[in-house]
């Protein structure tokens, strides 16, 4: 016979204990019960088989924790405050560097848009830095109105949609509208475009002409940059507006313009 | 009572979160009261984890801290409670972990007390607070701290759950093995006691 039988091992605190196991409550109380059971809602009576008697102990041990009664000792609540007020002070203190933490970021927010407002940013990081000025309520010096819009146009060949970019004067829809028509085709059509796009400038002596040339002249390369707004130094030597990347030398009737440099 | 501005005292109590705004801004009304609320369900709690002789020294340990971090407090009665219990539960790991202090193993120690035809001191009389605590710090730790927050801290099995850190559901099933596992204990332990003479009335004081 073995000689366990009967009884349960268990780890407790690093010490052993044996239980001898009643057969009476070899099954758990089930989930509800367990949980009325501990807010006092069974009565001993009521608890199922083998559980009458926990059904005592939590009365007992409600009952024992409603009998303490606690008489502050003033020494002790006024070491109590005292802790309060010493970390209140400190916290206090901690609030100037605080505030200079909070002046300086400004301050380098304020010098980046700066500098973004004069151009010599990159459009990445300068729009970063226009847009947490503006969150603190500080306009940089290049105005959203002074600047380029951005706007999604739905491209009407192919799945994917174009971005156009226009200036104050509505300057890149006009490219765009005039490179989705069908009015022109080939050459002249790239001609047209071209001239429109570098508000004259160009003679549209593109290499290639058919279609529109694939040109990513600009910083941000993968979505091409061209002289569609007229800015000068950025449209390469074809002046026809750059092609999105994907579309290819296959020449889309979508325009992809980032303008900003 | 609350002191109103004139310095006169208020004849109605403040409401729990008027004294915890107080006691936050370090006024000793708002401390005590605070303090004298949740005080004996502290002591129970700790009592039930730790053992009589530890409790009062881990009380005054968690109310300290507790002084020390209330600036930064944000809540009601009840996130006041789940973290004033959390603060206590840590206190109690940490002692035992330094090692000098160890839980108690409690055996009955009656105190004497006159009998009584109350049937609460009946009940009380039978299975003391004290020896009853015992038991439960014989169950594994996490059963152990969900039947003492549910039963001495008073709390919801969900305010349970966001002092251990564990969702409800794992509450319930752990406080259905916690029980399995105390009525186990209390018949190895012979059952309710006939000993009429324990009771576990006493004042807490600081």
């Amino acid at each position: 016979m073995n000689p366990f039988d009967g009884y349960l091992f268990d780890m407790t605190n690093g010490e052993q204990h044996i239980s001898q196991v009643d057969d009476e409550i070899d099954n758990e109380i089930d989930e509800e019960t367990a949980d009325r059971m501990l807010s006092g809602l069974v009565h001993a009576d009521d608890a199922p088989p083998g559980f009458s008697h926990v059904a005592e102990a939590v009365a007992t041990l409600r009952l024992g924790a409603d009998s303490i009664t606690a008489s502050p000792d003033e020494g002790f609540i006024s070491l109590l405050t005292s802790q309060v007020l010493a970390n209140n002070r400190r916290s206090k203190m901690k609030h100037p560097r605080l505030s200079t933490a909070v002046a300086a970021s400004v301050g380098v927010l304020s010098l980046v848009g700066g500098l973004a407002a004069a151009g010599a940013l990159p459009s990445a990081i300068s729009n970063a830095a226009d847009n947490a000025l503006s969150g603190l309520g500080i306009a940089s010096n290049a105005s959203s109105a002074d600047r380029p819009t951005t706007t999604t146009v739905p491209d009407t060949t192919s799945t994917t949609s174009t971005t156009s970019t226009t200036s104050a004067a509505s300057h890149g829809s006009s490219v765009s509208d005039l490179a989705k028509g069908t009015e022109l085709e080939g050459r002249a059509k790239g001609g047209a475009i071209a001239s429109i796009a570098s508000g004259g400038r160009s003679n549209n002596t593109g290499s290639s002409g058919a279609t529109g040339t694939t040109r990513t002249t600009g910083p941000s390369g993968a979505t091409g940059s061209s002289g569609a707004t007229g800015i000068s130094g950025v449209s390469g030597p074809s002046g026809v507006t750059g092609v999105s990347g994907p579309f290819g030398p296959t020449g889309p009737t979508g325009f992809t313009h980032i303008t900003r440099p | 009572m609350a002191p109103l501005n004139n310095g006169t005292l208020c004849s109605v109590d403040p409401s729990f979160e008027e004294a915890l705004a107080a006691f936050r801004s370090g006024e000793e009304w708002g401390a005590e009261q605070v303090w004298r609320s949740h005080q004996p369900r502290l002591v129970a709690f700790l009592t039930s984890r730790a053992g009589s002789g530890l409790a009062e020294d881990l009380a005054s340990e968690t109310w300290i801290r507790v002084a020390r971090s209330i600036s930064t407090f944000n809540g009601g009665e009840s996130e006041f409670r789940a973290w004033l219990f959390s603060i206590a539960r840590a206190r109690v790991i940490d002692a035992f972990r330094q090692g000098s202090r160890r839980p108690e193993e409690l055996t009955d120690s009656p105190e004497p007390e006159g009998e009584s035809d109350d049937p609460a001191s009946i009940v009380l009389s039978q299975m003391g607070f004290e020896s009853l605590c015992a038991s439960i710090r014989r169950l594994p730790p996490d059963q152990a701290d969900v039947i003492s927050l549910r039963v001495l801290g008073d709390m919801s099995a969900e305010e349970v759950g966001r002092i251990l850190g564990k969702p409800p559901g794992t509450i319930r099933v752990l406080q259905s093995r916690a029980l399995t596992r105390l009525a186990r204990e209390i018949e190895a332990s012979g059952g309710p006691k006939k000993n009429p003479q324990e009771n576990p009335k006493k004042s807490v004081t600081e």
